[in-house]
């Protein structure tokens, strides 16, 4: 089984759900485009944002020479891309859902990737690249996710006015 | 963050506790090498029991993003994820190191305020993994991540 780096988990739900189960909604499809959105969110900014690629000539070495060199402004490092086989290794897995929990899955499917993470003895040092992009994303996938259903709330009342008078 | 770092690094390396803090734990108990190391292993380490059974300590920063919930005025907090590994070729000096971390570090009760540029507002302890077995350094190694909540004026 794939270990587990971290998770983020948006609690304080159910008088929300039970507020859009009253006026009628999907509740489930729409919390599934939401875990969606954040599951996207992570793996595009794990891809985009830890790693470094070097395409000139003598790339490489220079990534070897240097590989602390190359950071983000809040100073983590990037690992240098050589073969890509890491990072093409982040996917999304399909949103599932069970007895009333909907979890979103990002995988880095490599067999080194947790290595490259966490960092071993015989390695240089940890590169964290998945950790790092769940922070990242956290803030603003809450704030997506509160529109979202901001969204969904006027919309269902509105109908159910509607439907009233 | 450097100054965030630095203060861990003298709660880590436990040097006012010479017999039982993290540095004997690691095998040190009368001097210099702590066997403490922010970011990067040593280039060779000798773990087996010839060597003096050493054990080694690797902490390094995962991410700092700036905490958004955080309102208060002019000052800019930043939350950090810290790892905190502990390599022994015993099992029981993993966790007894780890257990040590957390009480050193929990709460920030062993902490001692960087400077007046920065300054640690929590810490909590994140997640902890299981112990694991490394075959090719047949050592044993556990991981614990730590939230900090820090103001840095110096770099934010």
């Amino acid at each position: 089984m794939a270990d587990s780096v971290g998770t983020m988990t948006i609690d304080g739900l159910q008088p929300l759900l039970i507020l859009l189960g009253g006026l009628g909604g999907d509740v489930n499809l729409a919390l599934t485009k939401i875990i969606d959105h954040a599951a996207e969110s992570v793996a595009t900014h794990a891809k985009r944002n830890h790693f470094f690629i070097g395409t000139r000539k003598g790339a490489t070495k220079r990534a070897k020479d240097h590989e602390l060199d190359f950071m983000n402004p809040d100073g983590s490092l990037r690992f240098k891309v050589r073969t890509g086989v890491l990072r093409n290794s982040i996917q999304v897995r399909p949103t599932k859902t069970n007895r009333g929990e909907i979890t979103g899955e990002v995988v880095a499917g490599s067999g080194y990737a947790k290595s490259v993470e966490y960092g071993r003895m015989g390695r240089s040092r940890a590169f964290p690249f998945m950790r790092p992009a769940l922070e990242a994303v956290k803030p603003q996938v809450i704030k997506d996710s509160k529109i979202m259903l901001e969204k969904l709330i006027n919309q269902r009342r509105g109908k159910a006015l509607g439907g009233t008078s | 963050m450097e100054q965030v770092s630095q203060a861990l690094y003298k709660a880590l390396r436990d040097d006012s506790e010479a017999t039982n803090g993290i540095r004997a734990l690691l095998g040190n108990t009368t001097a210099n090498p702590y066997n403490c190391y922010f970011g990067s292993f040593p280039e060779s380490f000798d773990f087996s029991p010839s060597g003096g059974a050493k054990g080694l300590l690797v902490y390094s920063m995962v991410s700092c993003v700036r905490d958004t919930e955080f309102r208060g005025p002019a000052a800019m907090v930043a939350e950090l994820l810290y790892d905190v590994t502990v390599y022994a070729r015993a099992e029981s000096t993993v966790e007894s190191a780890q257990r040590r971390v957390n009480v050193r570090l929990q709460d920030k009760r062993f902490i001692t305020a960087p400077t007046s540029q920065a300054v640690i507002q929590n810490v909590k302890l994140d997640n902890i993994h299981a112990v694991e077995w490394d075959d090719a350094w047949r050592v044993y190694h556990q991981t614990a991540t730590y939230r900090v909540w820090a103001r840095d004026d110096n770099t934010l």
